[in-house]
């Protein structure tokens, strides 16, 4: 009887493993941002600001909490201080949308620039997924 | 070779979050489902602010700048 060897050769990277969480991923992003990027109908121009304005807040909600997350960990993954620019900064940017659902881009914009400078590159770089998913948004929902 | 039969896997396992997304948009631009207005819109808007804002409030009040943090840092 003839046999086959069916084990499959070693690899130091799940290719698969990883060619699938991008599909995924792919997937994800692309129906979410434009599940986020469009709108109700029904809404006029200022509720569709309003409505867009609260889709940006959520996603700063998402950078925010994985911060806060990252700092409750052990041993910390992000300083005390450094949560604590991105806590101020969060507080800053929502207040900054609530007050002008319809302006507040170019703020939010500089202020995720000055914030990108206040954190050190390797801080930065565990918060950089959820840094991409607020650029994306601000762009897919802003004009 | 390429494992397709792990990635239809995962890709499966990955549908029913999508196909709830997909249902929200829906739901939104359904002409039966209760239509949003601007006042929803902005209701929405000030009550994602304030809850937020309120959790933010509370984490700095619980890590004051002025105390020396864990790590060992000096408050701003």
């Amino acid at each position: 009887m003839r046999t086959t060897d069916r084990r499959r050769p070693h690899r130091t990277i799940p290719y698969d493993g990883v060619l699938a969480l991008l599909v995924n991923f792919g997937i994800a992003v692309t129906v979410g941002l434009y599940a986020c990027g469009s709108h109700p109908p029904t809404l006029t121009p200022v509720g569709t600001a309003a409505y867009h304005a609260t889709q940006v807040v959520k996603a700063l909600d998402v950078l925010r909490d994985a911060a806060i997350d990252a700092e409750a960990q052990t041993p910390k993954l992000i300083s005390t201080d450094n949560t604590r620019k991105i806590v101020t900064f969060h507080e800053a940017a929502v207040k900054a949308i609530h007050a002008s659902p319809g302006g507040w881009k170019p703020t939010v914009v500089a202020a995720l620039a000055q914030l990108q400078h206040d954190i050190l590159p390797a801080e930065w770089s565990r918060l950089l997924p959820y840094v991409s998913l607020v650029k994306s948004l601000i762009e897919v929902t802003t004009p | 070779m390429t494992d397709y039969t792990a990635i239809a896997t995962t890709a499966i396992n990955a549908l029913p979050g999508i196909l709830a997304l997909l249902k929200a948009n829906h739901a939104q631009q359904n002409p039966g489902a209760p239509v949003m207005t601007d006042a929803d819109a902005l209701r929405g808007l000030n009550d994602a602010v304030f809850s937020t804002v309120a959790k933010d409030d509370a984490w700095k009040a619980a890590h004051p700048a002025n105390a020396t943090s864990a790590d060992g840092h000096a408050g701003a």
